[in-house]
This record gives C-alpha cells, sequence and structure tokens, in this order.
C-alpha cells in the first residue's frame, strides 16, 4: 500500500499494515485516533504529562501487537478509547492520584449536579448524543459519568452517591442499553463501523 | 482469594466491566468468565463502542507526542530463540521426510525474505515481516523444528480439512515456539496466501489470532503463539494479510 493510500485506507487496513513494520500505518491511525485518546484520558487523570504517557502507551502497544486488535469486536477507535480508559484508570487508582481525586470529589459534590453533556463536542455527533443523553434518568447519567470519566469502581460511585452498589451497577447497565438503543435510533451507533 | 461469583452476579457486572469500573478479583473473573462466553463478549463490545461515542474527538494530540513515539518505535523486531544450525546429521532421506522446500530467507525472530522458489518463515504473532532482513541460517530452522518434533513436551497437532484430503502438521512447544512442518496444501496465486492462525482460549469458544502470514506455498516455518492455545488453523487471504479470519478454515485442527 503507497503511503498516498494510506489516507484512504480502512482502519483495518491500517492495522494489517503496522504488522508489517509500516510506520507510516500508524502516524495515519494516530492522526485519526490520538486526540480523542489524548482527551479522555486527560479527562481521566487530570494532569497532561500523565495523558500525553498513557497515549504514548496506547500506541506503543498497537505497533508492538497489532493482532490483540480484532475487528470483530468492534471498531479501532472503541478499541483505542477502551485502551487509553484502562490505562487512565490504572493511573488514578495509584495512591498518588487518589488524594487528589478526593479534592477533586469534594469540590464535585459541591456543585449543583453533574454534566455528561460537557463531555461531548464533537461536532458531527453532538446533537445526537446531546439527545441520546437526555433519554437517561439522572441516576443512570451519574453513575455512567463518575465510573467511566471518573475512573472509578461501582463501588466508590455508590458509596459516592450514597445508593446501594447493585443499584450503581442495575443503573450503569440500563444506561449503556438505554444510550445505545437511542444512538442507534439517530444513526450514528450500528454495526461497526470503521473510519 | 475472592470468592467466586455466581453466573448472573457475573452478567450484572458486565456494564461496569466495559467502563473499567470492577475492582482487580472481579476483572480477573469477567475476563474468564468472557473466554467461554460469546455473548457477553458481544455484549461488553457493544458497551464499549457506546462509551467510546461519548469521548469528545474535537480536541487535538500535543504537539510533539507523534515524534516522542515514533522515535521509541523499534526498528526491527525482537529475536526468535533458534539454536545454530548444527552438522547435517540425519540422513537425507529423514530430512526430506519433514522438509518440503528450504529456501535462503530472514532468520531474525519475526524476519523473513523469501529468496528463489523455496520458503523458509520465521513468523510471530500478527505476522511481523521486515522485508529488509538479514542473512539466514535456514537449517536453523529446520535443525530446530526438527529439535521440537523430538522433544517429549512437544504437542503434535493435525490440522485437517473437513474431507481430510489437505492437511498440515505443527509442532508446538510448551513455551510458545511452534513449527509448520509438514502440509500437502495446493499452492495458490502469487496475490493470495496462506494465514496461520493460533485458536486461543476455550475450545468451544475459540479465537483466532494471527500467527503469521505464509505465503501462497507455505513450506517450513517457525512461529510464536502464548497464551490459552485451544488449536490452529489455516485460511487462504489476499496476499497481505488480515486482522481476522475472513475466510473458513481450510485446514484446522485441536490441541490434543
Amino acid at each position: 500500500m503507497k503511503t498516498g493510500e494510506l489516507r484512504v485506507a480502512s482502519d483495518a487496513q491500517l492495522v494489517v499494515a503496522i504488522g508489517r513494520f509500516r510506520h507510516d500505518a500508524l502516524s495515519e491511525v494516530y492522526h485519526r485516533h490520538a486526540a480523542a485518546a489524548f482527551g479522555l484520558a486527560r479527562r481521566i487523570v487530570g494532569d497532561r504529562a500523565l495523558a500525553e504517557e498513557v497515549v504514548q502507551e496506547v500506541f506503543l502497544r498497537l505497533w508492538n501487537a497489532p493482532d490483540r486488535f480484532d475487528a470483530s469486536r468492534g471498531s479501532l477507535r472503541t478499541y483505542l478509547l477502551t485502551q487509553a480508559h484502562g490505562r487512565s484508570v490504572d493511573v488514578v487508582r495509584a495512591e498518588a492520584s487518589r488524594r487528589a481525586r478526593e479534592e477533586r470529589d469534594a469540590r464535585m459534590t459541591s456543585e449543583a449536579g453533574y454534566d455528561l453533556e460537557r463531555e461531548v463536542w464533537d461536532l458531527t455527533q453532538a446533537e445526537q448524543v446531546r439527545g441520546a443523553l437526555e433519554r437517561l434518568s439522572e441516576g443512570e447519567r451519574s453513575a455512567i459519568e463518575l465510573a467511566y470519566f471518573g475512573g472509578r469502581t461501582y463501588r466508590e460511585v455508590a458509596l459516592l452517591l450514597d445508593e446501594p452498589e447493585g443499584t450503581v451497577k442495575s443503573r450503569i447497565r440500563s444506561g449503556l442499553g438505554r444510550l445505545r438503543d437511542a444512538l442507534i435510533d439517530s444513526g450514528i451507533a450500528g454495526p461497526w463501523r470503521e473510519s | 482469594m475472592a470468592r467466586e461469583l455466581s453466573h448472573r452476579e457475573l452478567e450484572e457486572l458486565l456494564g461496569p466491566y466495559a467502563l473499567d469500573a470492577v475492582d482487580d478479583d472481579e476483572r480477573d473473573q469477567v475476563d474468564q468468565y468472557l473466554d467461554r462466553n460469546a455473548e457477553a463478549r458481544a455484549l461488553v463490545a457493544e458497551y464499549r463502542e457506546t462509551a467510546a461515542l461519548l469521548v469528545y474527538s474535537g480536541t487535538e494530540a500535543p504537539p510533539g507526542l507523534w515524534e516522542r513515539i515514533e522515535r521509541t518505535l523499534e526498528e526491527e523486531p525482537p529475536r526468535l530463540a533458534i539454536p545454530p544450525a548444527a552438522p547435517p546429521v540425519a540422513p537425507r532421506s529423514r530430512r526430506s521426510a519433514l522438509v518440503r522446500r528450504v529456501a535462503v530467507g530472514v532468520a531474525a525472530a519475526t524476519a523473513v525474505l523469501i529468496v528463489g522458489a523455496l520458503t523458509v518463515k520465521v513468523l510471530q504473532q500478527g505476522d511481523r515481516i521486515d522485508e529488509l532482513g538479514r542473512q539466514a541460517k535456514p537449517d536453523a530452522v529446520v535443525a530446530a523444528a526438527e529439535t521440537a518434533s523430538r522433544d517429549p513436551r512437544a504437542a503434535k497437532v493435525r490440522l485437517s480439512s473437513t474431507d481430510g484430503a489437505r492437511e498440515a502438521r505443527i509442532v508446538y512447544l510448551p513455551n510458545g515456539d511452534g513449527f509448520l512442518v509438514r502440509d500437502n496444501l495446493a499452492a495458490l496465486p502469487a496475490d493470495r496466501t496462506y494465514q496461520l492462525w493460533a485458536l486461543m482460549g476455550d475450545p468451544q469458544n475459540a479465537r483466532p489470532i494471527s500467527a503469521g502470514v505464509l505465503g501462497p506455498d507455505p513450506g517450513v516455518a517457525a512461529f510464536r503463539a502464548r497464551g490459552p492455545v485451544a488449536g490452529f488453523a489455516i485460511t487462504e487471504e489476499q496476499a497481505s494479510g488480515v486482522v481476522s479470519p475472513s475466510n473458513p478454515a481450510v485446514v484446522q485442527g485441536a490441541m490434543g
């Protein structure tokens, strides 16, 4: 595959090229998805330098083990964001971060509510995602926000919200299900979508 | 040791698991549950895709980060441990029983150089083929395959087609090193290739992971496949290889 062809190649084709030591293929994947990975990591770890390290790890992991991406399980974007999220959560749960997070929690609980919509800015999808979020109950939105963007376990979310653990687990599950259905209805989710 | 979770409890954890919102013990148990439950895997994949759609895509990656990543990329793959070529002691007839075709190739850990009509391949999971390679010692690969065949710990896996007409033989060691040592697969056109897959996890729901591209006419090939390997399969694919199988297995076999 010529370099010029990489720009129009599918994500799956790029991963195959990465498997053949094509730096330019990894560069193209970086161009497409690094911003989202960095934004997510930064939101969770709250530190720019740590977020950059997370992104670096994610892309090096893709370089060293491209076969770990299974196209039948989802898009490359989802795979990279899942990796970035997991690594960011590991960082957050380290002891040194916990103190900062406790201070942040204290500030958050004094605020009027949780603003999951603040995280959604993609100009091409914002309206559909906002519409999908409106279908969630406040409890579902809070549980997903605190777990996903806060890097917390469901037990920690339950403590923070003063809710039973079973309720939080259930809200996360039902919230994700409703989001999924709403996003399918709006046309921006469905069978695995490659870029 | 953590209490073993019930099926219902594991199902309840799939949503939090997809958001990385479970404890380490719970994550381990859900990992094992997903290995044996395709429906649960599909559900987790849907949850993760949904969550990913919430992520803001409009920021810019920090300047200079790509350059830092690029500087740390390896130029060459790590070496696959292959013993130096031993003086040929086996009778020619015995060696020809093991080797269909051998050629000078690249013997670096994941590097392959195809020269002439014969092929010796050294593959790593995911098929990292370095076309620039280095001088190979094909006898080293053959010798390693022969040594592995004699190892009492080695698993001998027979891959066959449904009608039994086509087959391949794999020797697989406990350390993850393996060798395709024989096959009667028909040669493919130059724009096609055979691709080897390690079938990972639960035999009932094994996940194929590429163990390498074998070329249109496989010979002896060394590969590495780490993890709970349940079996192997070979498919026919486009010449560049694929990330996941796009065709049914030409031959397939399970670990004994």
